[in-house]
């Protein structure tokens, strides 16, 4: 592997889970494989705490969960995004997005200097 | 939006009380995640064991994301606060002792303002928002001019005010008068209503059974005899169930009871009202007159006036009805009549004239309530000391506290849920305890009115707004006594908290000085404790007083029988002739060594008072009118009273037999000196004459002049008379007195009272004897007596307390400094010190402690005195016995409560004090 895993920055999990869960109801399991490949496993995360990150998110009301059968045919914990959690979601993005080319700016300025 | 809020709502009820699915549930979550990972695992080829190794590396550490997870799902500061409380709930549970004393502590405070307030609810708030509520008024009639004469209305003044239906919603007339209630063998004298029929719709009530009088039964004559009972009354009766529909007899007719008052009505007044309502329509047969006779006035009126009117603006618009009960009048009498609304007398019975109660009622609470205030104050400052005293061996604790980052905030916060909670736990005592004796009271007070005339309407103790008062009590209190001290305990700053250890000698600590927090707080407690034992104690010495004055006749071994033969058939000669009967008989019987008729009894209700008129003396200052006349009390007696009761003859002879027996001969009276006095300016005065009728006084002439052949002293009527009443006596022989007391004089009056009974039954057996009870009782029995009695036994009970709280006060903070200076004693001992040198050094600030509180007491006395100087008849306000005596029993106590612990620190024992950490 050449490619070192990158320590998630603080703060940047909820959104990671809110992006995962736009366009799917996952369970938790499910979201740790999503987040692994989307990105190509670059990012390393103790796969416990996304448990703490969606109670959070639910106790917020981003997203709401409900209980349902797994693929693999055990009952699971279902999370779907919420409206608020969707808006949540691209204010989120949109504040990364800049916040991301700011500092690239920032950084490709000093390069160039 | 309402899915967004059940969803909230059900995540936020789970999160606080349904944590055990929740879990459960995150559980099952996590589980799956760890089998999914395991099962990969394996599949890449790994042993279980390893397999399932690695998935625990890869997950994480499982519970401190479970712990994450909870945080998540409660709210913060319903964490915050929940945890305050089960911390404050621990630690209260640790020192039980502490708790114990504390909750007593303010249990006492709150129990004694629950009675009190209760008191308050019924006599003041709870009429008065009633009176407010429905715009009652009563109403009143006199002359116009300067000397309005305020009589009764008539019946046909009644319709008049009742058809002004654009000043008055509702109008009722009201009488009251005294009936032989019940059968011969259990007939009672009690207080009766005759109401129209509005009066129960004025009040807005419904029956509790039955119903109430229909317009035909309250018109005149209707003569349809039917009764409302009151509540009371039916419950003195065991509550009988066949109870309405049954007959019941009232003064020789039966009624049919058609219905049963709600509880605790009892009309216009407070607490006490008549037992049985009549209605109207029998007003003729119950009074004996009729009842539309233009002489007959006979009503109080009570209304309620239209919505939207004062009685300012309703006062100013009576000039219509004033001008119609003019017109009434028979022509010759047309002196023109004014009307009078003005709110409501709810202590008086019958009154006919305005008067105010309202200052009396309020002072009355508002002194009560001061002191009992003043209680829980005493108990508070007990508390924060407490407090104090705990606080400061919690210092390092909070120190600590403090130093790991927690907030002042927060631990204050944690203190005032420790005093919150024990708020509650005293309140709960204090509701407790104040139902417990309020009950008793009640219990004395039902005694009393047993044999008084009355009925008692009493409301449940407990009610929304007595708990919601409790909880105010116990609030405020909470307030005052944890937060003050919860601020200074966190106040002191880390450092000097956490090297306590090291300081703990020394008595340079704050908590010896003279004037530290602790120590000033007992002084103030020593200077309110002293008002409240001072004002007890003029309490008491006024119940006392009442006890030990001269009565003006002798009480014990004498027997009272009540023969009322107006309750007979028979006519006025028979009267006298039966009368004469039991006298006979009743000197005759074994045990009884003497009987005497009279009309009525000292001590007794007397509403005898008539006008009396001299004959021919010099005028006096009393002059009243044109004709002079005194009003005095009157009483027919047979031969021998006054000797029989022990009442001084000081001039002159008793009447003879013959005066006694006959009605022949002339007409003679016994007088007091105070009535020969005022009718004629001297004491000396047998011989003269006197006249009870303005006709004959006119006249002058000595026909019906009734000649004064003896002067006594007249016996003491009321305990708070500082005068007995004038008063004239005339020979049973010579008038007609239906209603009389037959006295006998027996060694055990109670045990020949069935005999008695007996005895004048069989004489004949109509003799309508309604009660028979020892002369002593109508003394103990009477409302007054009684009133100052329970008022000493309230108000000592607050003395009582006082005392109690001023003594554990003292004795917390004393013994808490004992135990802080511990080592300093320790070394003062080891290095010589004698038993003597350690308790002077202690008592010396005991000593001189107790002085400046007792200073601070003897003025908060003067202001307590002089409050109650205005409600108590008798007392001195600035009373040096009661002071002193005050003083000195809370010097003794404060000072045995300063010694206890100063012997315990004698005990010390160097060795242990000096190890002592």
């Amino acid at each position: 592997m050449t490619q070192t895993r990158k320590e998630l920055l603080q703060g940047t999990l909820d959104l990671l889970i809110l992006k995962t869960l736009s366009t799917d109801s996952l369970h938790g399991w499910d979201i740790s494989k999503r987040i692994a490949v989307v990105s190509k496993d670059r990012l390393t995360l103790k796969q416990g705490s996304l448990y703490p990150a969606l109670h959070r998110l639910e106790n917020r009301g981003w997203v709401e969960a409900e209980w349902g059968v797994s693929e693999a045919g055990r009952s699971a914990k279902f999370y779907r995004l919420t409206k608020s959690g969707r808006k949540q979601l691209e204010a989120e993005t949109k504040h990364w997005q800049s916040f991301a080319t700011a500092m690239a700016s920032v950084l490709n300025m000093e390069e160039v200097s | 939006m309402s899915s967004k809020l059940s969803r909230w709502l059900r995540l936020r009820w789970r999160g606080l009380f349904r944590r055990g699915a929740q879990e459960t549930e995150l559980d099952a979550e996590m589980r799956h995640h760890l089998d999914m990972l395991v099962g990969e695992n394996i599949a890449a080829g790994m042993s279980r064991g390893e397999a399932r190794l690695a998935a625990l590396r890869e997950f994480g550490g499982a519970d401190q994301y479970r712990e994450e997870c909870r945080d998540s799902w409660r709210p913060a500061i319903v964490t915050g606060l929940l945890g305050d409380f089960r911390h404050a709930a621990k630690s209260l549970w640790r020192s039980p002792g502490f708790t114990l004393v504390a909750a007593i502590t303010l249990g006492l405070g709150v129990a004694v303002n629950a009675v009190m307030f209760s008191v308050v609810r019924d006599v003041v708030l709870r009429p008065s928002t009633r009176d407010a509520d429905l715009n009652l008024v009563s109403v009143f009639t006199g002359r116009k001019g300067a000397n309005p004469d305020y009589r009764s209305f008539t019946h046909a003044e009644f319709e008049i005010i009742r058809e002004s239906s654009d000043l008055f919603s509702t109008v009722a007339a009201i009488h009251y008068d005294v009936a032989a209630v019940g059968l011969p063998d259990n007939l009672r004298r009690r207080y009766v209503g005759v109401v129209s029929e509005e009066f129960f719709s004025l009040f807005d009530v419904k029956p509790f059974r039955g119903r109430f009088f229909s317009p035909d039964e309250s018109k005149p004559n209707a003569a349809i005899p039917v009764i409302v009972a009151g509540n009371a009354y039916w419950e003195s009766l065991g509550k009988p169930d066949d109870f309405v529909g049954s007959t019941l007899r009232i003064n020789q007719r039966e009624y049919t009871v058609i219905g049963i008052g709600p509880p605790g009505f009892v009309g216009l007044h407070v607490s006490i009202g008549p037992d049985v309502w009549i209605p109207l329509g029998e007003a003729t047969q119950f009074m004996g007159r009729d009842v539309l006779d233009p002489s007959s006035t006979a009503w109080n009126i009570a209304a309620s006036l239209q919505p939207g009117y004062s009685i300012e603006a309703a006062q100013g618009r009576l000039g219509p009805i004033e001008e119609r009960i003019t017109a009434l009048a028979p022509p010759g009498d047309q002196s023109p009549r004014m009307i009078v609304v003005s709110t409501p007398s709810r202590t008086s019975f019958g009154n006919t004239a305005p008067q105010s109660d309202a200052g009396v009622l309020s002072m009355f609470s508002s002194i009560g309530m001061g002191l009992s205030m003043t209680v829980l104050v005493v108990a508070c400052l007990n508390l924060a000391n407490m407090f104090l005293a705990r606080g400061a061996s919690r210092q390092r604790e909070m120190a600590i506290r403090l130093s790991i980052g927690a907030s002042r905030w927060h631990v204050v916060r944690v203190l005032l849920a420790e005093g919150l909670l024990l708020a509650l736990l005293g309140g709960a005592v204090g509701l407790f305890m104040g139902y417990w004796s309020n009950e008793y009271l009640f219990a004395i007070s039902h005694e009393t009115f047993e044999s008084g005339l009355f009925s008692l309407g009493v409301y449940s103790f407990i009610d929304g707004t007595l708990i919601a008062a409790v909880l105010v009590f116990s609030f405020v209190a909470t307030v005052a006594f944890s937060l003050g001290p919860a601020l200074r305990i966190t106040k002191r700053n880390v450092i000097h908290g956490l090297g306590q250890q090291s300081r703990k000698h020394g008595s340079t600590t704050s908590d010896a000085r003279f004037f530290s927090l602790g120590n000033s707080l007992v002084m103030v407690q020593v200077g309110l404790s002293l008002a409240l034992l001072f004002s007890a104690a003029l309490f008491v010495r006024a119940s006392a007083r009442s006890g030990e004055i001269d009565f003006g006749f002798e009480t014990g071994g004498r027997l009272v029988a009540n023969l009322d033969y107006s309750l007979t058939e028979y006519s006025d000669q028979e009267i006298k002739q039966r009368q004469q009967d039991v006298l006979e008989r009743a000197s005759t019987l074994p045990g009884i060594s003497g009987a005497v008729l009279a009309s009525s009894v000292p001590y007794n209700f007397d509403l005898s008072f008539r006008p009396i008129y001299p004959a021919g003396g010099e005028p006096t200052a009393a002059q009243d009118r044109e004709i002079q006349k005194i009003f005095a009390g009157y009483t027919a007696v047979s031969s021998g009273y006054f000797s029989s009761l022990g009442i001084p003859l000081l001039s002159g002879r008793d009447f003879s037999h013959a005066e006694s027996s006959q009605s022949a001969g002339p007409a003679v009276a016994v007088i007091d000196d105070s009535l020969a006095r005022d009718l004629f300016g001297t004491d000396q005065v047998l011989g003269r004459h006197v006249f009870n009728d303005e006709a004959s006084a006119q006249r002058g002439t000595l026909e019906h002049a009734i000649e004064i052949i003896g002067i006594v002293r007249s016996p003491r009527n009321e305990t708070f008379e500082n005068n007995p009443p004038r008063r004239i006596y005339r020979p049973i022989g010579q008038v007609t007195e239906k209603n009389i007391h037959l006295h006998v004089n027996a060694g055990e009056p109670s045990a020949i009272a069935d005999m008695l009974r007996r005895e004048l039954q069989s004489l004949d057996p109509e003799t309508p004897v309604l009660t028979i009870r020892p002369l002593a009782t109508f003394v103990e029995k009477n409302i007054n007596t009684l009133l100052v009695k329970l008022a000493g036994m309230v108000f000592g009970g607050f003395g009582g307390l006082a005392l109690f709280l001023a003594v554990v006060g003292v004795y917390g903070v004393k013994s808490h400094m004992v135990t802080r200076r511990t080592q300093e004693i320790g070394i003062r001992i080891a290095l010589g010190g004698r038993p003597r040198d350690v308790i002077r050094l202690i008592m010396k600030q005991g000593i001189l402690q107790t002085c400046v509180g007792l200073g601070i007491g003897v003025s908060l006395s003067f202001f307590a005195g002089q409050a109650l100087s205005g409600m108590l008849y008798k007392i001195d306000s600035s009373d040096a016995f009661a002071l002193i005596g005050s003083a000195v029993i809370l010097a003794i106590a404060t000072l045995l409560a300063c010694w206890i612990p100063a012997r315990r620190a004698t005990k010390v024992d160097p060795m242990v004090a000096l190890r002592n950490d």
